[in-house]
């Protein structure tokens, strides 16, 4: 069976076969940090703007996760990334420095998920053999493009939620080692009516879902998307969490997922991981 | 095209949502944005106070303080630390003269990285654009309202 419901089953079981993830220092104090492969002790990352910073996280993270999986960029197929400036600018800027094609895509804090779920469709169908999903995102670039200047005096509401600082990357492959990728969810825009601009975490969380626990090396990976709010006729779309969701895959054993204001963690947001299985929150955008 | 409309929002859910926000604390809110208002306000009547000392008055006395005062406040953005007056003060800092500069200042240093014209003058009014406009209308309904009586 290929597909049921918005469901798709891969047959011929494409696989993670190596990740890497680069964040900031805001959130390598969390308890994802001990998880990413660079941490930034600045968010410029030695560059004169964030835009920059941002390109050089995904670089730096699509490089190590090939390198990771001992693949030198010839075999790669197709890169499918993605993050949330216009024009998906520094993915496309970060794609320039490969020789290999590049398929953008723009789902917010879907995006990694939907770069997982189409470069597993791709191996899967057997178009390609390796693909690179990737994406990326900066907290001061979107708040630069979506919001107020950082230097601004206002206030922030205590619901209010930040954009992650960082980059992760994987290969997908159809090699018989690492996570395999069993079946994917393509998922709907969900809009409860959350109409606050700062609180991202409840636009999203309808989109959440809780997935069933399976054997330790599969992972069912559920791609939600967007739940969009609105603000009077505009639909706003914000922040990322792809790098935090593909954070989650790259431990494979223990995999968390946050959405958090500075403090408090919500009930519907964290897994906690058992021995024998993996419950996986995926957060949607 | 369906839509989303007050009829069919999902009300369970928004009611959730509501319970697990942390409150809004509004009295301390007000209680800050009271305390440092009122703050900057004495600073620029101290300011005033010595400018007079120094041999000003009328319109340039007033001139001056307000330029004494929006050199501050940009000076204070610049450093990094309105903002951080403001995360605590809210609109104790934001609305008093000071709190226009750092709304000009504020874009201007952001997209200083865009580039001269494009960037920085292009952008620099971003925020204030709002302020001077109905500020400026404000102003002409005032007037309009002297005039005819």
């Amino acid at each position: 069976m290929n597909k049921k419901g918005n469901t798709v089953f891969f047959k011929n079981s494409p696989r993670v076969t190596s990740f890497a993830a680069v964040c900031g220092s805001k959130e390598s104090a969390g308890i994802i940090g001990t998880y990413a492969d660079i941490t930034l002790q600045d968010d410029m990352y030695e560059e004169s703007t964030y835009e920059k910073a941002e390109c050089k996280m995904l670089t730096t993270a699509i490089a190590l996760a090939i390198e990771k999986g001992g693949y030198s960029e010839g075999d790669i197929d197709v890169l499918l990334s993605g993050d949330l400036l216009n024009q998906i600018i520094s993915a496309s800027f970060a794609a320039r420095d490969y020789n290999f094609p590049f398929l953008g895509v723009y789902s917010a804090c879907s995006t990694m998920s939907e770069s997982m779920l189409l470069g597993a469709m791709l191996v899967n169908a057997g178009y390609v053999k390796k693909a690179v999903a990737a994406t990326g995102s900066h907290f001061a670039s979107a708040e630069r493009q979506y919001r107020y200047p950082l230097e601004l005096g206002c206030t922030r509401p205590p619901q209010a939620q930040w954009t992650v600082t960082g980059a992760g990357g994987c290969v997908i492959t159809d090699e018989k080692k690492g996570i395999k990728i069993v079946n994917g969810t393509m998922g709907k825009v969900c809009d409860f009516g959350v109409t606050d601009v700062n609180n991202m975490g409840a636009a999203m969380a309808p989109a959440d879902a809780i997935i069933p626990p399976y054997g330790r090396t599969h992972i069912h990976v559920a791609i939600l998307r967007q739940a969009s709010f609105r603000l009077g006729r505009v639909r706003l779309v914000h922040s990322p969490r792809s790098a935090l969701a593909f954070l989650v895959l790259l431990a494979s054993v223990r995999s968390l997922l946050l959405h958090s204001a500075a403090d408090s963690q919500k009930r519907f947001n964290t897994a906690k991981h058992k021995e024998e299985d993996i419950r996986i929150l995926s957060a949607a955008e | 095209m369906t839509g989303k409309t007050r009829d069919n929002y999902n009300e369970n859910y928004l009611n959730y949502v509501k319970t697990q926000d942390p409150p809004t604390q509004h009295f301390k809110n007000c209680a800050a944005a009271f305390g440092v208002g009122g703050l900057i306000c004495c600073i620029g009547q101290f300011i005033r106070y010595m400018l007079e000392f120094a041999g000003l008055s009328g319109d340039e006395l007033a001139g001056a303080t307000s330029i004494v005062l929006i050199f501050l406040g940009c000076f204070l953005t610049g450093l990094g630390v309105y903002d951080r007056i403001g995360r605590y003060a809210g609109a104790g800092s934001i609305v008093p003269i000071t709190g226009f500069a750092n709304s000009v200042t504020s874009p201007a240093i952001e997209f200083k990285t865009e580039g001269w014209i494009y960037g920085m003058a292009a952008k620099m009014f971003t925020v204030a654009g709002a302020i001077i406009v109905f500020g400026v209308f404000s102003g002409v309904l005032v007037g309009l309202v002297y005039f005819f009586l």
